[in-house]
């Protein structure tokens, strides 16, 4: 059997099981391992499709900061053992209809037409001229030129797509402000360090008399 | 035959790079310990071997030797899951540094990236370790490393992003290249400061310490762990010490790029000078060790989010408006 097939479906597999088992679980925390873990295979998917670059940044964005937050807070709440399997019907319509929004979704994307994303476009855009009918079946340029896939995401992503790129950072500077606004109250009578006024104190600043009975 | 051989191919290389890797961890402890004896006028360990050069081998021994304990209120998987976890991390960044001119295991495009993503998954061990342990100590020293790890990972990123800005590439060897002319640490150098002092708080050494202070934590996460638990997290800890130096290494001291490109400097191989390089780094890390006392926990947190994050934004900012001011960009 080829190598790649045989990978994909062992992460395939096993991002599946994962997945199950984390919606199964009835430890919080085993969940969120198991979560890590469907993150860990998809980046093995995306690996294996030749994105590297959004692996890593999978890994990095997902596991290493996201789950890592999930984990932290499950274990402060310290929610022992989840409730019943009762719960489970409760929450069960919204879910099958999330994920039957999802898979229509998914229909609609495969059904469209993939190459008109501009990305293929792109990596045709240096080297077109030299392309003649015999070799656009082997593409012998790619391997000549071969733009990596930071390249190729940053120059899609900061021309064709800046603007939604800017809207992102918007939405999420919102979120982070929103966040911070909830959290914040500031009391008077909390008394704080002020790292400037400690380090510039001296000796003949910090002695004086003090003019009282005791 | 030909699967065998790829297979027999794989192993060697991994052997390869893991024993001497081993080696130098271990070698990396007793280098410890005589330092940090010799600067508080002590001798260090000088019984076992000839100036106690066998001293990391009776204490790896030791601690096989020793009874493997599972606290009986523990989460057994996760427990034992933990410290693998930990030193498997710890062993898989090495295949993408390259010690010298073509030398590394896995040339990948997106090394730098590798790296950081493998780096920040070693908080996994280290929490999933402290909680399974159920116990006050651990579980304390958990949750102290973690924030540390994850508020210094972002200031880390931030200032590798100043390097790849400068470098104009994700690999490591391309990094290591760029810096032919000047090393990093002449045009970078608050950015080298700061990355080093980021680099012994990833790594939980003091002066930033605190998962195990020992006054207050016993040892914090791995308080539960006896024998090879407890040696698998010191070995993932120490080899992310040596990993690491050899980031700041390739990322502000040229690598294996000697000294000066002339006579006597170029004819020492690269190899070399990658390790003299880390050596001295490790130095430092001990040095420091030595010399500073501990933080507290807010002042490393303000530190972290409030000295470093907007200085290494500000950093960004200002090299890529030069490069792009001055039409630098690669």
């Amino acid at each position: 059997m080829n190598f790649d097939i045989f990978l994909f479906y062992l992460f395939a597999t096993l991002a599946l099981l994962s997945a199950f088992c984390t919606v199964t679980s009835k430890n919080p925390i085993h969940s969120v391992l198991f979560l890590v873990f469907v993150f860990f295979n998809t980046a093995g998917l995306l690996i294996l499709l030749g994105v590297e670059f959004l692996a890593m940044l999978f890994l990095i964005v997902y596991v290493g900061a996201v789950a890592v937050l999930f984990l932290f807070v499950m274990m402060m709440l310290n929610v022992k053992i989840s409730e019943s399997t009762s719960a489970i019907y409760r929450y069960l319509p919204i879910g099958l209809f999330l994920s039957i929004l999802f898979l229509f979704e998914i229909y609609l994307i495969v059904e469209g037409d993939l190459n008109s994303i501009d990305v293929v476009e792109f990596s045709k855009l240096d080297y077109s001229v030299l392309q003649n009918e015999f070799l656009v079946n082997t593409l012998w340029v790619d391997s000549v030129i071969s733009p990596t896939n930071v390249d190729v995401i940053g120059s899609v992503l900061f021309t064709y797509y800046s603007y939604f790129f800017i809207m992102a950072s918007f939405i999420l500077l919102v979120a982070m402000i929103g966040a911070i606004a909830l959290t914040l109250h500031r009391r008077s009578d909390v008394r704080r360090q002020d790292i400037y006024k400690q380090l510039q104190r001296d000796f003949e600043g910090s002695t004086y008399l003090v003019d009282k009975k005791f | 035959m030909t699967v065998f051989l790829i297979v027999l191919n794989v192993v060697l290389k991994s052997l390869a790079l893991i024993v001497p890797l081993l080696v130098a961890v271990a070698y990396l402890t007793l280098l410890e310990r005589k330092v940090m004896a010799s600067m508080q006028q002590r001798r260090g360990p000088n019984i076992v071997g000839l100036f106690g050069l066998l001293q990391p081998l009776a204490d790896g021994l030791k601690l096989l030797v020793k009874e493997t304990i599972l606290p009986s209120s523990a989460n057994t998987v996760i427990f034992i899951m933990a410290p693998i976890v930990t030193f498997l991390l710890a062993l898989l960044i090495w295949a993408v540094i390259p010690f010298g001119e073509s030398m590394v295991l896995v040339d990948l495009n997106v090394g730098v990236l590798f790296v950081f993503a493998i780096s920040s998954l070693g908080v996994y061990g280290i929490i999933t370790a402290g909680w399974s342990s159920n116990s006050k100590y651990a579980f304390l020293g958990a949750l102290r490393s973690a924030a540390q790890m994850v508020s210094y990972e972002v200031s880390i990123g931030l200032i590798i992003m100043c390097v790849l800005l400068c470098a104009g590439s994700l690999n490591l060897t391309e990094i290591v290249k760029a810096q032919k002319e000047i090393w990093y640490c002449v045009p970078l150098f608050p950015l080298f400061l700061m990355f080093f002092v980021s680099a012994l708080a990833e790594t939980n050494r003091a002066p930033f310490d605190l998962p195990e202070a020992e006054a207050e934590l016993v040892s914090g996460y791995n308080t539960e762990y006896a024998a090879m638990g407890f040696a698998l997290f010191f070995l993932g800890e120490y080899a992310n010490m040596i990993l690491m130096c050899s980031m700041v290494n390739i990322f502000f001291l040229g690598g294996w790029l000697p000294l000066f490109d002339v006579v006597p400097f170029n004819l020492i191989p690269g190899v070399i000078w990658f390790g003299l390089k880390t050596t001295g780094l490790l130095f430092v890390f001990v040095w420091v060790r030595a010399a500073f006392p501990r933080y507290r926990y807010d002042q490393l947190m303000r530190l972290g989010w409030k000295v470093f994050l907007p200085f290494s934004l500000g950093w960004v900012l200002f090299i890529s408006g030069i490069f792009v001011g001055l039409d630098w960009l690669v």
